[in-house]
């Protein structure tokens, strides 16, 4: 394996990150980071301060862009708020807020579903902004040309510090359109806290079901807002044990069909950060849950459908996809055996897992760009076993400006899977692997051979 | 309803103003927000992100940072990237967060400078603002920090420098600023002068108000560059693109500082105070810009129709022209079409700041969408020249529309950078 570690002097934490020698001058040009044997060292509890985001400045490169702004890659609370069909969205907010959302505008689907009322200083100061919305959601329920099924009002960090309750004011403005309107936060400064935004956004979508009576043959699949790949495993092996209706919000055609998720047997919960909204519909519609985690490793997955099947007492079969998934494997493997790897968090996975994937594969993964976290120890021990020498960087740490692959020298058969990945290797084969179709179980570690596979074929020949 | 949008998105912010004036200067600039705003500003409205590195930070606030004021943290944040970045400067842009919570960046700026030697910036931007504004604030607020610190150079010899009288021939083939023999109301009209003595030394124009968000397009600042060659200028320094800190600092060398926005006005009349320099107000190659933007249409036209001698529908009469552009710009265009058609009646509207001086009868600035949907029923004009993205505003319209970009009110990208 090739030694790809950059020199960062000895071992103590404080050397591990570069230091200047003053005020703007002489820093030492070289982005800091760990390997993943000095992580798991260090323990959960010993992380590098250089990797908790709040306690330094946020290094904005187009690497992070997905951290400042969730909505402009993939889904953010303000393409997430308008996942049930047929809804708009009213963002009441300063000015600033909602300035990229044309971004949003131009995606199909999505033309035409926001609207703003700006705040002021006045505004803010007075809270007078509250009291029009509930004619302003009149306004902009009246200007559509179809009768929009939901409103959504999102509001922003000025009303959080403010104590908004938009609740409140979203009843009244129900009670005057005779539509329901939910609010939705877009919270950014409660984005590590204990209800981050893409949390509450989801929470307030599924308080939308209604209480309805149970159909044995129906589940949901909670967690994202764009369907689960139809290819993946999953959805032959619900229908072997007799689930007939499998829903997702996303696959809803009409707001008829979402308010039928509400008389699901069981949710099935494909992302943590739909955990706390499936609580809430087992607490109020009494629909009970289980969670199952993305990985592509292929035991894991084994042995999470092995769980799962034991929490639903039934038995089937556990291997459905894995012959086809772990060719695909094999066939990368030996058409590239030497493929080098640079994972980034700007992809459909957990990037510590999916290192760790690739390296049970026999792959050399060199880079996770990726802030580690007590909930991944168990990943970077394993990682630290087979790979001690991937060095872990933070996106966000401000050294990483000076992460520069000098034009030619990036290592042959390297390959950059996720967009800030490719960010640092331009010249690597890129995988973007952050598609809204969400890849899952065995397909989803297939696909992302094939996808591999491709971008080599393209890069490489 | 005010405040309230159904058609355009909102406007780009004073915080993507003022970091637009800082971009390539090489400092350490610090966005003071949670991440969002940070994402609008790198991820959106700055267009050369993604094609030049440049230390733009998020302060990365949380709840708890806001709650308890935690000054002393964010301090201590940007001086740790301080000793691992190099910069020339810090600068710290407001946005709503500390604008709600009242965060004393005067305060904040001294606490910094107590513990690096660097010079820092602070800009009170909210978010709740326009662009335009955080342009101005960022020219101001960099000009009089390098001015305290004594790193504004002063010109060279004296009998190097231009005779500061009234007068010189103007070689501007814009005819949008006929410079001193204009009366003063006019579109440039606040003008002094200066005259070159021939061959002397290089002539050097300073333009201000010329960051991508006040171009309609990545090409116009090239524009400007060729215009004010053709006038006789060796070097053009463009302040919002291109120009380096350095360029800042010799600012007094200028032989003239031209606004070509109305966010530039307040700079280029500071340098004027304290330099002498010789202001102008008008925006160089606009005829240009006119003109390509008309050939663009009348190609979208004859693509329209797919037979080409089908009649193209001509522009009936020439009762009114609407320009909806930044002040400047749509006041130079305005000096273009009257002299190629003395009498017509051309109004200029602005969703941005709109200096007093420079108003013509008429002219009104925009606030609202319905603002601007009454101002087309008022005055019923046969020939708008906006960005294209009014035309929803008024889809009854019949009459010509010349698309001139403005990103900062689109949100649509036509830059190249």
């Amino acid at each position: 394996m090739p030694d790809v570690r950059q020199e960062t002097g000895g071992c103590k934490t404080e050397d591990l990150f570069q230091k200047g020698t003053g005020a703007g001058c002489g820093a030492v040009h070289k982005p800091g980071g760990c390997t993943v044997e000095e992580l798991n060292r260090l323990g959960p509890e010993g992380i590098p301060e250089e990797y908790v985001t709040s306690s330094h400045l946020v290094y904005n490169s187009p690497a992070t862009l997905a951290y400042n702004s969730p909505g402009a890659e993939g889904f953010g609370v303000k393409r997430a708020g308008l996942a049930v069909p047929g809804s708009i969205m009213l963002i009441v907010s300063p000015g600033c807020c909602g300035r990229n959302t044309a971004e949003i505008t131009k995606i199909k689907g999505y033309e035409e579903r926001f609207f703003y009322l700006e705040i002021g200083e006045t505004d803010l100061v007075t809270g007078r902004h509250l009291k029009v919305i509930p004619q302003a959601v009149a306004e902009i329920v009246e200007s559509c040309r179809v009768q929009p099924s939901l409103v959504m009002i999102c509001i922003t960090c000025v009303d959080a510090l403010l104590g908004t309750d938009m609740e409140r004011v979203a009843r009244k403005a129900e009670t005057l359109v005779q539509i329901p309107v939910r609010p939705c936060y877009m919270y950014a400064l409660t984005r590590e806290g204990r209800r981050p935004p893409m949390v509450a956004v989801r929470q307030s979508l599924y308080s939308l079901l209604p209480s309805q009576k149970r159909i044995r043959s129906s589940v949901n699949l909670l967690g994202f807002f764009a369907p689960v790949d139809p290819d993946c495993e999953l959805f032959g092996m619900l229908r072997g044990i007799g689930v007939k209706t499998i829903r997702q919000i996303s696959t809803c055609e009409n707001i008829g069909e979402f308010y039928r998720m509400g008389e699901a047997n069981f949710n099935l919960v494909l992302n943590p950060e739909a955990q706390d909204a499936a609580d809430d519909l087992s607490r109020r519609l009494g629909i009970p849950s289980v969670a199952l985690t993305r990985f592509y490793g292929a035991d894991r997955i084994a042995r999470q459908y092995r769980a799962l099947s034991a929490a639903l007492g039934v038995k089937w079969s556990c291997g459905e996809g894995r012959q086809e998934a772990e060719e695909a494997l094999a066939s990368l493997k030996r058409r590239y055996p030497k493929l080098v790897f640079s994972i980034g968090e700007v992809v459909n996975a957990n990037p510590f897992e999916l290192a760790l994937a690739l390296s049970e594969t026999g792959f050399c993964v060199r880079e996770i760009f990726a802030n580690p976290a007590p909930e991944y120890a168990w990943y970077i021990g394993r990682l630290a076993e087979r790979s001690p020498q991937t060095m872990v960087y933070s996106n966000m740490e401000p050294t990483m400006i000076y992460y520069d692959i000098a034009e030619g020298g990036e290592l042959p058969y390297a390959v950059a899977v996720g967009k800030d990945a490719g960010y640092y290797h331009p010249d690597a084969a890129f995988v973007p692997w952050n598609t809204d179709e969400q890849p899952f179980g065995y397909a989803g570690l297939r696909r992302l051979a094939e996808a591999i596979l491709s971008s080599c074929e393209e890069r490489y020949g | 309803m005010r405040g309230l949008r159904k058609v355009l998105t909102p406007f780009a912010p004073d915080q993507s103003g003022a970091e637009s004036v800082l971009y390539e200067l090489g400092g350490i600039i610090v966005i003071l927000d949670a991440g969002g705003c940070a994402g609008n500003i790198c991820g959106f409205d700055e267009p050369r992100w993604s094609s030049r590195k440049s230390a733009v930070f998020s302060a990365g606030l949380r709840d708890m940072d806001a709650v308890m004021g935690r000054d002393r943290l964010l301090v201590k944040k940007i001086c740790r990237c301080a000793e691992k970045i190099d910069a020339s400067f810090v600068a710290v842009i407001g946005t709503p967060v500390p604008a709600v919570i009242g965060t004393d960046l005067s305060a904040v700026k001294r606490m910094i400078e107590a513990q690096i030697s660097l010079p820092v910036l602070t800009m009170a931007t909210d978010g709740m603002h326009l662009y335009d504004r955080g342009v101005q604030l960022a020219y101001m607020a960099l000009l009089r920090e390098l001015d305290r610190r004594g790193m504004l150079e002063e010109p060279g010899n004296s009998d190097q420098k231009p005779d500061r009288a009234a007068g010189h021939a103007n070689q501007n083939p814009d005819g949008a600023a006929r410079d001193m023999e204009r009366p003063p109301d006019g579109a440039a009209g606040r003008m002094e002068s200066a005259a070159f003595p021939d061959g002397r030394r290089t002539r050097r124009a300073g333009v201000f108000g010329v960051t991508p968000l006040d171009l309609p397009n990545g090409q116009c600042a090239e524009l400007i560059r060729l215009a004010l060659q053709a006038e006789g200028y060796d070097e053009v320094i463009l302040y919002g693109d291109g120009a380096a800190l350095e360029d800042y600092r010799r600012a007094g060398e200028n032989d003239v500082n031209i606004a070509a926005s109305p966010d530039g006005l307040e700079a280029v009349h500071f340098l004027n105070q304290r330099f002498g320099t010789p202001v102008e107000v008008r925006f160089p190659g606009a005829v240009r810009m006119l003109e390509r933007a008309e050939r663009e249409r009348s190609d979208r036209e004859k693509a329209d129709y797919n037979r080409p001698d089908c009649e193209r529908p001509e522009r009936q009469g020439k009762s009114c022209t609407l320009i909806v552009q930044s002040q400047i710009l749509g006041c130079s265009i305005r000096e273009a079409l009257i002299k190629q058609e003395p009498g017509q009646r051309i109004v200029v509207a602005s969703w941005f700041e709109m200096d007093q001086e420079l108003m013509q009868p008429g002219d009104v600035r925009l606030r609202e969408e319905d603002d601007f949907t009454h101002l087309v029923q008022m005055l019923k004009p046969d020939r708008m020249i906006a960005d294209r993205v009014m035309e929803r505003l008024i889809p009854a319209f019949e009459g010509t529309f010349v698309h001139l970009p403005q990103f900062a009110v689109s949100g649509k990208s036509e830059a190249a950078v």
